[in-house]
């Protein structure tokens, strides 16, 4: 006698990885605050605490994720802007507030100590969730314009600190600023980039040629005017 | 080197494999394949060897250099894949790929982080 197969508890899909990641995210940044917290609190109190800030941002967002996979995507399209948000914030106080973080923080300088995952997994996430979305298909195409768009601002931006650093010698706020901003905005564009990729069914030569792109300053704007000019943006 | 260090490295640069193999086979849009589990299994396989030999030489009264949080990783590294591996079970679809692959990069990134902090 055979059983019937249990009901699938989520669809297959990118949720899975999605989740995965999640779940590691809560339970590594979780355990960190708390040994950090429990055998040397006084060491650096607001950058532990904000640590345990971000394993609890986690696991809400594994629920989010969860709950969004199911088709209830109300709670993601709030919690994954937070969780963003909370990452921008704690990593641009952790480069201008340097005295609150004698220690590192998850999300000290955009999650630099973990690749700058923190800061791509939100807009993976929420990147995730329009695709959820039929009537909101063609957020993909749309997102890999800004994002293109904003990696040449923030080779704008880092160039201009450049100049003043070695051109004007006038100290180097401008790179500090703008390297990790463009950091984030270039890993940022290769993610949006592979998901376009997929979903605009480029041949590998084109998806190539995007990634290299982000190389060169301003290219990202260039491929981006070719591909729509050639239909490769729909 | 330490065995420990030497089993650490094996394991980093078989979860790489694992992990490349996976990202290679989601790159190609493939079911995934039954070998791709077995190799899973097997790295699992060297995470508990080195688990033990680990917990071996903890009993012995080694203490690592940041003991709890080396704890913490010894037991993590045991536990990731089998729940990946569960959460996908009777699922074969290209994105249980990426759950194998990026179960194997966060293998492969504990076991890096037990030989710093050993």
């Amino acid at each position: 006698m055979t059983r019937p197969a249990p009901p699938a508890a989520s669809r297959s899909g990118a949720h899975q990885v999605l989740l995965l990641v999640y779940a590691v995210f809560t339970l590594s940044a979780g355990a960190r605050a708390v040994v950090q917290l429990a055998t040397k609190a006084d060491q650096a109190p607001i950058a532990y605490s904000l640590s345990l800030v971000a394993a609890v941002t986690y696991a809400l967002g594994w629920v989010a994720i969860r709950r969004a996979s199911e088709g209830h995507t109300a709670f993601a399209s709030r919690m994954l802007w937070i969780e963003l948000a909370g990452v921008l914030s704690v990593g641009t106080l952790s480069l201008l507030v340097r005295d609150w973080f004698p220690d590192a923080s998850v999300w000290s300088d955009y999650g630099i100590d973990y690749g700058f995952v923190p800061v791509v997994l939100p807009v993976a996430g929420l990147l995730w969730l329009r695709a959820q979305d039929p009537e909101r298909k063609a957020g993909a195409a749309t997102a890999f314009r800004v994002v293109a768009f904003a990696e040449a601002l923030s080779w704008l931006g880092l160039l201009t600190g450049m100049f003043f650093k070695y051109v004007v010698d006038a100290g180097e706020l401008g790179v500090q600023i703008f390297g990790p901003v463009h950091g984030i905005v270039f890993l940022t564009y290769l993610v949006v980039t592979l998901i376009t990729w997929r979903t605009q069914r480029w041949s590998f030569p084109v998806g190539v040629l995007a990634l290299a792109a982000s190389v060169p300053p301003f290219c990202t704007v260039a491929f981006e005017e070719w591909a729509r000019r050639t239909g490769r943006l729909d | 080197m330490s065995v420990l260090d030497q089993i650490s490295w094996i394991v980093t640069g078989y979860a790489v494999l694992v992990a490349v193999l996976a990202g290679w086979s989601a790159y190609r849009w493939r079911r995934r394949p039954p070998w791709l589990d077995s190799m899973a299994w097997m790295l699992e396989a060297l995470l508990v060897l080195r688990a033990v030999v680990g917990l071996g030489s903890l009993l012995q009264g080694h203490r690592p250099e940041q003991e709890s949080t080396h704890l913490i990783y010894l037991i993590a590294s045991v536990c990731v894949m089998p729940l990946a591996l569960r959460s996908v079970q009777g699922d074969d679809g290209a994105w249980s790929l990426g759950v194998v692959g990026v179960a194997a990069v966060v293998v492969a990134v504990i076991s890096v982080r037990m030989v710093m902090t050993l």
